[in-house]
């Protein structure tokens, strides 16, 4: 009978967590007013201000990166003079546009200093969920409180959610998956060891899944494997794509959901897997026979570190460095999530301290962590890039980086973090060129069956 | 008297003969013993480290007539007289980073040893300077051990992929800028670092530059041997020497007939102290005990023997049959799409 309540208790729970997440809305690009005069804008040399120079490594950035900000600009001021002809400038503008024209610095230093060299902070709503997650994250990693992968995947997806998902229901819907895949092992009568296990799990993620459900005679609960969402599988147009809760509700995911979707069904029936990178991508490992085993959780199939080194993009150092192929601790996999965690806040309120936090912090415990390293990079690049907007904005005159000291210290970070990131090993892998490296295991696919049936075989055997 | 006098005549020839003759094994081991102190005095600091100075010294040692050391450096200068002047007439585009001269360089010495150069004499005629290519004869010295030397390479232009980076090398320093050998089973490559592209490898038998995948799909190459740093991994000029000593073992094993086991433990020993997880060391190492102990059959020897085996098994390295390198090292020529560095490529192109 409790087998049965646990049963609907799943449906229960499914269908209640439906209730509680927001549903998925495309998010709306912003719009530009349109402008109906075009009048000529005065050129840079004839404003004062001399064309940016091949040497000036700032501004030179900045021509490239700011063009869209340029235009935009470019045409508040075509309204601006097309207003001040009219007379009808308001003064404060008018003297601002006296500021630009006659700049009222001593020094270009004095001028530089005038500039922000933070991110403003934000204090939209829901950002206090993320630094409460950060403060959970920190204990856990410290050893305050114990390391709870399940903890940590609800904090980075409750955080997204502004704290309206319940964790009770997550926590339920896992435990309950879990009694089934034990449920399914009883009566299958498989051995309770790890490999067991982890057969379990892969039947119950890539294979059709049947139940009895005890009590009810001819009732069978059919579970079919989860699917590959193809679309926007890097979650860049919307983040909730990377996680577990979309996974289990939408039924399916991408390589990022699946592999903790498989962790975390691991931690609740005791079995060992560890999570492993390879570029763009993670996946499983587990033991068999004394011998890791690869799991591709995205399509099912048994592979070899010969498949993940096919890809091209796995650089030697990255191995020697462990970046890649290697198994994660459950520390590292905590500095994991935690990473999710910045990336997350990264989509919701742009580039902000709290990334470069997150990143530190995941690096003391995993200092060859991938998405650390890059998110570092990222964050004084896009630093450089705000400091550099400002001065644009400003107008203030051309500068090498060595002339202001805080630039030149930011230049220099930004050139130390990418030198941690090449040190490691790391090498892009397009967009393209990950697409059909894993299109590519369809022909592995006879390669995998084997395996499975390899695998299967020495389960039996023992 | 006469009698007596051709008697001591006999006894002088026969005394001169045997002086000789000692003296020519003498001078051998010397030669060896000197090779040996040399770079041992590299690796710990005492001189200066030369990889040109080791790699003569150790085929110098080899060799049955003392080589000319003026020879081999007059051929060395010709080419990097050649390098510079086709460093200086083609100068590197689509490059801005800031090591740029450097990386100008490795090109040239790289079109220098794989390409055809046309010189433009002071007459208005041309000469031209033709490539090192792959001797495909006895590519692992196992008839002719002075099939890998760096001499032979000069003298007949055809070398292997262990003469090649090695004078690539050389060649690099020379010019004052660094190279690093890397090292996959059976084979020696070599690695650059440049700013735009990270770590990149160039490959001299085939003139080419492959992405790492290539080394790693010879099969022999096992994920725990790239993670202990045993294969591809960009040798310090402190583990070059040292590998030049694993040669210097193995030339005097060859010479020898692995008579003399003490001089071949002592260069495998001080090689592994700079050099910890050198597998070439460790082979040669275990081979030379196990050899040992087939003769004395000593216990202690057998259990250092089978220890030496699992470090190497340990390690990652796995044998690579001969025929399977020639044809892992062709796949390079017939799988272009797949193995070359496309970043490096279309800069080529570019230019």
């Amino acid at each position: 009978m409790k087998k049965a309540l646990l049963i609907l208790l799943i449906f229960s729970t499914i269908t209640q967590l439906f209730g509680q997440i927001p549903s998925f809305q495309k998010p709306q690009p912003a719009t530009l007013g349109t402008y109906s005069n075009v009048v000529t804008f005065p050129t840079q040399k004839q404003n004062g201000f001399s064309q940016p120079n091949q040497n000036n490594v700032l501004q030179n950035m900045l021509w490239q990166q700011q063009q869209q900000i340029h235009l935009q600009n470019q045409r508040l001021i075509n309204q601006a003079t097309h207003h001040q002809q009219q007379g009808t400038l308001p003064q404060d503008v008018l003297d601002d546009i006296a500021e630009f024209e006659n700049p009222k610095y001593s020094s270009i230093a004095e001028a530089y200093n005038s500039l922000n060299y933070k991110f403003p902070t934000v204090t939209k709503k829901g950002t206090n969920f993320y630094e409460s997650a950060f403060q959970k994250f920190s204990s856990m990693l410290s050893g305050k409180e114990p390391l709870n992968l399940k903890r940590a995947v609800f904090l980075v997806e409750n955080s997204y959610y502004e704290n309206t998902m319940p964790y009770q229901e997550f926590d339920e819907t896992l435990r309950n998956i879990a009694g089934l895949i034990s449920l399914k092992m009883k009566q299958d009568k498989m051995p309770n060891n790890q490999l067991a296990k982890n057969l379990a799990i892969y039947q119950f993620m890539a294979d059709t899944f049947k139940v009895k459900i005890p009590h009810k005679e001819n009732q069978v609960f059919t579970h079919y494997p989860f699917k590959y969402d193809f679309e926007d599988y890097r979650g860049e147009k919307d983040y909730r794509k990377m996680f577990v809760s979309k996974l289990l509700l939408q039924h399916s995911g991408q390589c990022h959901s699946m592999p903790l979707l498989y962790l975390l069904l691991a931690d609740e029936l005791g079995a060992k897997a560890w999570l492993s990178y390879s570029p763009n991508h993670s996946f499983i490992k587990f033991m068999v026979n004394g011998r890791l085993q690869n799991y591709e959780t995205t399509n099912g199939h048994f592979t070899t570190d010969a498949f993940a080194l096919s890809s091209g993009f796995i650089k030697a150092e990255a191995l020697a460095n462990k970046v890649y192929l290697d198994t994660l601790s459950k520390k590292q996999l905590i500095a994991h999530c935690l990473m999710d965690l910045a990336l997350g806040y990264e989509h919701k309120y742009g580039y902000n301290e709290f990334s470069l936090k997150c990143a530190k912090l995941a690096l003391k415990h995993h200092p060859q962590n991938i998405t650390a390293l890059m998110v570092k990079a990222n964050y004084y690049n896009a630093l450089l890039g705000y400091v550099a907007k400002q001065s644009r904005e400003k107008r203030l005159p051309n500068i090498q980086f060595g002339d202001v000291p805080q630039v030149y210290e930011l230049y220099q970070k930004v050139k130390q973090a990418q030198q941690e990131l090449d040190d490691s090993g790391f090498a892009e892998m397009p967009q393209e060129a990950y697409q059909n490296w894993l299109k590519g295991i369809q022909k592995e696919t006879e390669k995998s069956k084997q395996t499975f049936q390899n695998i299967q075989q020495s389960l039996w055997k023992k | 008297m006469v009698q007596a006098r051709n008697d001591f005549l006999r006894k002088f020839f026969l005394v001169f003969i045997f002086v000789f003759h000692s003296q020519l094994a003498f001078s051998q081991a010397n030669l060896y013993n000197f090779a040996f102190t040399s770079m041992q005095n590299m690796l710990s600091g005492k001189e200066q480290i030369s990889f040109k100075k080791a790699i003569f010294l150790t085929e110098n040692a080899f060799s049955d007539t003392p080589l000319d050391t003026t020879q081999f450096n007059k051929q060395i200068r010709l080419l990097i007289t050649l390098c510079k002047g086709f460093h200086q007439t083609n100068p590197l585009a689509n490059y801005s980073q800031k090591d740029k001269a450097t990386v100008a360089l490795w090109g040239a010495v790289f079109k220098v040893m794989t390409d055809t150069v046309t010189i433009l004499l002071p007459n208005g005629e041309k000469a031209y300077h033709l490539p090192f290519t792959y001797d495909f004869e006895d590519y692992f010295g196992e008839q002719n051990w002075t099939k890998m030397f760096v001499i032979k390479l000069l003298a007949t232009k055809k070398g292997n992929c262990h003469s090649l980076p090695y004078l690539y090398k050389i060649l690099c320093e020379e010019l004052g800028v660094s190279a690093n050998l890397a090292l996959a089973p059976n084979h020696i490559y070599i690695k650059h670092r440049a700013e735009k592209t990270g770590w990149y490898n160039t490959e001299l038998t085939s003139a080419a530059f492959p992405i790492d995948a290539w080394l790693m799909a010879s099969g022999y190459i096992h994920l725990s041997a790239i993670q202990n740093s045993v294969y591809m991994k960009a040798l310090t000029d402190q583990e070059s020497i040292a590998l030049c000593l694993v040669d210097l073992a193995e030339g005097y094993k060859r010479k020898t007939n692995g008579q003399d086991t003490d001089f071949i433990l002592k260069c495998c020993n001080t090689a592994l102290q700079y050099f910890p997880n050198c597998v070439n060391a460790l082979i040669v190492k275990a081979e030379t005990l196990k050899q040992i102990f087939e003769k004395t059959q000593n216990k202690q020897t057998f259990n250092e023997v089978q220890d030496l085996y699992l470090q190497i098994h340990d390690l990652g390295y796995r044998q690579m049959p001969k025929e399977m390198y020639l044809n892992w090292l062709m796949e390079l020529r017939t799988e272009k799409d797949k193995y070359l560095n496309k970043n490096l490529i279309e800069g080529q192109n570019k230019k």
